[in-house]
């Protein structure tokens, strides 16, 4: 029960401040061999959550102090990328509509039928996964830009541009082999064998 | 050269937008063309929706206010055939006695908002104008 979580296993929130309501869920989510972690209000799981977790949250809407489209916006302005599913016993349209305009992977009004929850959450968690991928591939093309030196920088957005190392080498001053050696450092740092491959990282 | 802002867009930008309207009751659409109009813009009322998809292929509005469920397509087919053009006019939904999944279904196939009548007339307004602004018909 309390063994340690880390980050890279999806964790799916549940935030409801009905205690049947959470125990019934996290029966569900280990029934299917997800991990959960209970929270009986938006400000306990605002003041707990992790910003490095994956995963998703399932937040009741109607819940006394933070509502669960109150902690969407606060979501939203902390940058919190965890995908949100609504569940509630007593929704409205105009909740359906902000819930949904404001991202929310889905809304389901109680009683529902525990495989709609669950396809919902799966579709959470690998919309979750997915933006972590670009993030995380974002983050090495960063760090790799980052070692250039400048020259190296300039010619790679001369090389991108489509310039041929005498084009180059013209433009900057330099000659043809110096702008080959260090053509050969850009593409050694970026990590890459070919231009092709080097379009692909920096589109 | 315009101001962007969605938030407020000066009567003089919206003016010149088109909105197209079409509902199964032409009291709704009547009121509704008579309530833009006291906002300066221009509305054209369709009966059917098939004329009013005809009208949106031929030429597209800035924005799209619709009987969630016409007689002869509803908003979700509507919103199908129009994406199938590749034409992403917001389109504006209004229900009576929807049920709450077929509303998520339809804001999450792409229409820009859905109200359920009757409906509050600034609320409608407000989404007509932001959706005007965001068309880039500023």
């Amino acid at each position: 029960m309390n063994k340690r979580i880390t980050s890279d296993v999806p964790i799916v929130s549940i935030i409801d401040d009905d205690e049947s309501v959470l125990d019934a869920l996290v029966f569900l989510m280990a029934s299917v061999g997800l991990q959960s972690k209970m929270f009986s209000s938006a400000k306990v799981f605002l003041a707990e959550y992790d910003p490095l977790e994956r995963g998703c949250i399932v937040s009741d809407i109607r819940m006394p102090g933070m509502s669960g489209l109150e902690l969407q916006q606060e979501l939203t302005k902390r940058d919190c990328t965890l995908p949100l599913v609504f569940i509630t016993g007593h929704g409205d349209i105009p909740m359906a509509v902000e819930a949904i305009k404001n991202g929310a992977v889905d809304f389901h009004t109680k009683p529902f039928r525990d495989q709609d929850l669950l396809d919902s959450i799966n579709k959470a968690i690998e919309q979750n996964e997915l933006l972590q991928q670009t993030t995380d591939q974002q983050n090495t093309i960063q760090r790799c830009l980052s070692t250039l030196t400048r020259r190296e920088r300039e010619i790679l957005d001369c090389v991108v541009e489509g310039k041929s190392n005498k084009l180059i080498a013209d433009q900057l001053n330099l000659s043809p082999r110096t702008v080959e050696t260090h053509r050969g450092h850009m593409m050694e740092k970026m990590q890459v064998k070919t231009l092709a491959e080097l379009f692909k990282l920096v589109q | 050269m315009y101001n962007r802002s969605t938030k407020q867009p000066s009567e003089r930008i919206v003016a010149g937008s088109i909105v197209y309207l079409a509902d199964r009751d032409m009291a709704v659409t009547h009121s509704i063309q008579l309530l833009l109009k006291t906002e300066k813009i221009v509305s054209h009322v369709f009966d059917t929706g098939e004329s009013l998809l005809n009208q949106v292929l031929k030429a597209p509005p800035a924005c799209i206010v619709m009987d969630a469920i016409m007689p002869d397509i509803d908003g979700a087919s509507l919103l199908k055939r129009m994406q199938k053009h590749g034409l992403q006019t917001p389109v504006i939904l209004l229900g009576g006695n929807s049920e709450i999944p077929a509303v998520v279904d339809a804001i999450k196939s792409g229409a820009w908002d859905y109200f359920e009548k009757p409906f509050l007339q600034h609320t409608l307004i407000d989404s007509v104008r932001r959706a005007i602004a965001l068309q880039g018909h500023l």
